[in-house]
């Protein structure tokens, strides 16, 4: 057990009004987005279009819009765009390309984030899903990221969340191996759209019925390349 | 488009695609306007398609009145089932129930449903789960999608093509599940093939009631001791049912939420049945209705905040579980007090004492004259007057003078003359014989007695007529002290002194009241004070109120509402706020005020010193001049008791002398002699 687990938590009456006005078990979503400058170009347009899809697409289901909640951390240098929003009151953000890639800060901020929120709704006495960690990169770290990947192993360990990473052309596919502990993904062209219509189709399965003994993941051949 | 025919051979034209699932796809029947058409993606198989043909022989009206129940098969025009015709379900009045029980999306979708409401659509969806439980049917896929309610509060069932239908031996299972409304025994168990009972069902309904009641929380999430963040499926697995009051899971209901002390004896009990751990004997939808239906009419409105509604057997469960009415209720109790304050009711109380050893006056009561009065002295007999003597010397005068003149006859010797002369003095001289002279004195008695009892009952009528004039004055005397007497009235007095001081104890007391009104003023000051900075820490940001975007809130900004501070009706004249947004705004703001806490302790102490100490003045003030008119009360009723005392005195002695009188005049009455 580490001291980080009693750190001080703030009080947030906030947390208790959004609770009471929507008391739905929920599945935070952290977007861990790579803004650095090779994304500029068409690569961060794409990508900005995919967010205001995500937007959209999660929003048309009442249900799972309650129920999920995004938060974005850029990098390039890292920045928290967004704390943890439920989807009903999401709206997309407007990346601009930047500086290098901080990778490994940017999962340590994040990771801090969403263990906070965590905290807040484990106090709340709101049921929790498994949150999301979705990492997008195109280049390769430019900090020390071996303590990053500790802390993404750790909490794969103890499914304290599900990480999932995805290199677009460019990246170093090497690197994310050892990162996260899944498979990366490879972003096949610019299909930003397709996998973020995918990642809100998967988080969708929060709200709706299933055959029970296995949920499984839907197929991310739309987008990735296999 | 493919042409899809009925089993009466008519085509059916397809309309307008309402919607798309991931199964199939529903669309309008333009040739009525009361069905639409469900038509899958893929063709159903022959297992698939002999569901839906028992679906549709198992319909009956019942059955539709409260789900979109499939009534007609639809083929292609090769005979091969593709999909079928059902009730609609109007989508601009019924919404998923969740849309009605999640508050947020309350307040958009169904903004005059309160918890009466609540309790009435609850009490529905069980009347719905009886009509499909009693022909032996089971929902399956129990969950808040597939119930939608309506404006009315009426519920209907929709995707029924998956549920549990039995028909004959043949059972239909329901390959889906909601992994959040599945049963502990179910949990991790694959649904394809399995085989429900109405006991899984029913763990469902108890979830869609617990829903409804409990403001959308689930009964499974709450706070675990352990600092566990398991989902909702993942609790009921381990039957952690947070709400119980019977058993101890090691977790408790959330924060400031409704919990089963909230709802009468009955409802407790079914839940604590339905959640129990035993995942037996769960009660059944004709159990729920009952409860629901006796819950409805002892619904009641909070006394202290008319949007509460609650049942009128326990205290406004919303008023204690909600922080902002937490702080209504330390205002009362949590006010800094004074240190050096009058105990008022011990005043009063000591004051009190003297007014209650003051003996209560009753109403004077006519003493009774107890002595037996003795009659006044009667008038004295009046002497006899002295006989006069029997011895008359005219007859021996007589005698001697006949004895000369018969002696002088004799020498004129007219012998006749001598012996009448003698007879004459024979007479005289018997006259005074000793029997005659007896006689004569009797007479003469008799007669003196006469005239004296004349003489005596002369006296007594004088008498009578005399003491009954004095008891007249004696009357009319008693007459007056007795109306003395009455003037003094000590009792009437009394009562109204008595309340006079009552009055003043009164407003000795309401004084209290005043002293927390004027309290309660200042602190609702300060609390509107700290509310508005509290407020303020809540800048607009995108995405803080639905639909409130970038733009949005830089015009918010640039009109100076940048907080929830500032959220007020005004924002409706800020560009591009409509009326939608404005009420999205204030419910912004209402929802963040409702967790606002105030602490009264965080009233300056001397602010609220000065108010008591203005109102001890007071106090002080009405006490003296309590004190003041409880001696002059005392004085009051000594006074009047004096006087009274007085007249009784009075009263009495005069009845004394009228008793004499009037036993005088008895005597007097009575006695033979007055008679004449």
């Amino acid at each position: 057990m580490t001291g980080g687990d009693f750190s001080q938590l703030p009080y947030d009456p906030f947390a208790l009004a959004e609770f009471a006005d929507n008391p739905e078990p929920r599945c935070p979503v952290l977007l861990l987005l790579d803004n650095s400058g090779s994304m500029s170009g068409e690569k961060i347009k794409q990508l900005n279009e995919g967010l205001q899809l995500f937007q959209q697409d999660l929003a048309s289901d009442p249900l799972a819009a309650a129920r999920c909640e995004i938060a974005i951390v850029s990098f390039g240098p890292v920045r928290q765009v967004m704390d943890f929003t439920s989807a009903q009151h999401f709206t997309a953000p407007h990346l601009q390309p930047d500086g290098n890639t901080p990778l490994g800060a940017a999962i340590t901020q994040g990771l801090e984030m969403l263990r906070r929120r965590k905290e807040t709704i484990r106090q709340g006495g709101i049921g929790l899903y498994r949150p999301w960690v979705f990492l997008i990169t195109d280049g390769a770290p430019t900090d020390a990221w071996r303590h990053a990947a500790e802390e993404v192993r750790k909490g794969e360990e103890s499914k304290a969340f599900a990480f999932f990473s995805v290199g677009v052309q460019g990246a170093d596919m090497s690197m994310l191996r050892q990162l996260s502990t899944r498979e990366p993904l490879s972003l096949s062209g610019l299909k930003f759209r397709e996998l973020f219509q995918w990642l809100s189709a998967s988080l969708k399965s929060v709200s709706q019925s299933t055959p029970g003994d296995k949920v499984a993941l839907q197929n991310p051949s739309g987008w990735a390349e296999v | 488009m493919t042409t899809y025919v009925d089993p009466s051979g008519r085509t059916v034209q397809l309309g307008r695609e309402l919607g798309v699932g991931g199964q199939g796809a529903v669309y309008t029947v333009p040739n009525d306007a009361g069905v639409v058409a469900k038509i899958y993606l893929q063709p159903p198989d022959a297992r698939a398609t002999r569901k839906l043909d028992a679906l549709v022989r198992a319909a009956d009206p019942q059955l539709q009145s409260v789900s979109a129940w499939p009534q007609t098969l639809l083929r292609d025009p090769k005979g091969g089932v593709r999909g079928f015709l059902m009730p609609l379900v109007p989508s601009a009045e019924y919404h998923e129930l969740h849309m009605l029980y999640r508050p947020g999306a309350r307040k958009q979708h169904f903004p005059k449903a309160d918890w009466r409401f609540l309790v009435h659509v609850a009490r529905n969806v069980a009347r719905a789960f009886a009509v499909l439980h009693a022909r032996g049917h089971l929902m399956g896929d129990v969950s808040a999608r597939n119930v939608m309610v309506s404006h009315q509060g009426v519920v209907r069932f929709i995707d029924t093509d998956s549920f549990q239908v039995q028909v004959g031996t043949e059972v239909f299972t329901c390959p889906v599940g909601t992994a959040e409304f599945t049963p502990p025994e179910l949990q991790g168990k694959g649904f394809g093939t399995l085989v429900r009972d109405m006991n899984h069902d029913l763990f469902g309904l108890a979830l869609l009631v617990f829903h409804l009641l409990f403001e959308g929380r689930h009964p499974y999430a709450g706070v675990h001791a352990d600092g566990g963040t398991p989902s909702p499926a993942e609790a009921i697995a381990k039957d952690l049912f947070a709400y119980s009051l019977q058993r101890q899971a090691g977790v408790t209901p959330p924060p400031f939420t409704l919990t089963l002390k909230g709802l009468p004896e009955g409802l407790r009990t079914l839940f604590e049945r339905a959640f129990a751990p035993t995942h037996a004997g769960r009660p059944t939808a004709v159990q729920w209705e009952a409860a629901l239906a006796e819950l409805f009419t002892h619904i009641t409105t909070c006394a202290k905040n008319a949007a509460h509604q609650h049942d009128r057997r326990v205290s406004c469960p919303w008023c204690a579980s909600l922080p902002s009415n937490a702080g209504a209720a330390t205002a009362k109790t949590g006010v800094p007090g004074s240190a050096k304050r009058i105990d008022v009711e011990a005043e009063l109380n000591r004051i009190w004492r003297t007014v209650q050893a003051v003996p209560v006056p009753t109403a004077p009561t006519q003493v009774p004259v107890t002595v037996r009065p003795a009659p006044l002295p009667l008038p004295a007999l009046p002497p006899l007057d002295t006989p006069r003597s029997a011895f008359q010397v005219s007859s021996v005068l007589w005698g001697i003078t006949n004895v000369v003149l018969a002696l002088l006859s004799v020498q004129t010797g007219v012998w006749w003359l001598t012996l009448i002369l003698v007879g004459f003095a024979w007479y005289s001289f018997s006259r005074n014989s000793a029997p005659v002279r007896e006689k004569r004195r009797v007479a003469q008695l008799d007669q003196l007695k006469q005239r004296q009892h004349q003489t005596y009952a002369a006296l007594l009528r004088q008498s009578l007529t005399q003491y009954q004039g004095e008891a007249q004055t004696l009357r009319q005397q008693l007459d007056q002290a007795s109306r003395r007497l009455d003037a003094v009235g000590a009792p009437s007095k009394y009562r109204q002194a008595i309340h006079a001081l009552e009055g003043l104890r009164t407003q000795l007391r309401l004084l209290e009241l005043e002293e927390e009104r004027q309290v309660r003023a200042l602190l609702e000051r300060h609390r509107k004070s700290a509310l508005d900075v509290f407020l303020s820490k809540f800048v607009i940001a995108p995405g803080t109120v639905n639909g409130i975007g970038a733009s949005l809130v830089a015009t918010l900004h640039a009109s100076g509402i940048r907080t929830a501070k500032d959220v007020t009706s005004n924002v409706r004249w800020v560009k591009g706020v409509g009326p939608k947004r404005q009420q999205d705004l204030q419910d912004w703001r209402e929802t963040l005020e409702q967790f606002f806490q105030f602490d009264p302790a965080q009233v300056p102490r001397h602010e609220v010193e000065a108010v008591r100490a203005r109102v001890e003045q007071q106090r002080a003030a009405q006490l003296r001049q309590l004190e003041g008119a409880v001696a002059q009360f005392v004085r009051d009723v000594l006074a009047w008791r004096q006087a009274e005392q007085t007249a009784l005195q009075e009263i009495h002695a005069l009845k004394v002398e009228l008793a004499q009188r009037e036993k005088t005049i008895d005597v007097i009455q009575s006695s033979p002699l007055a008679l004449n």
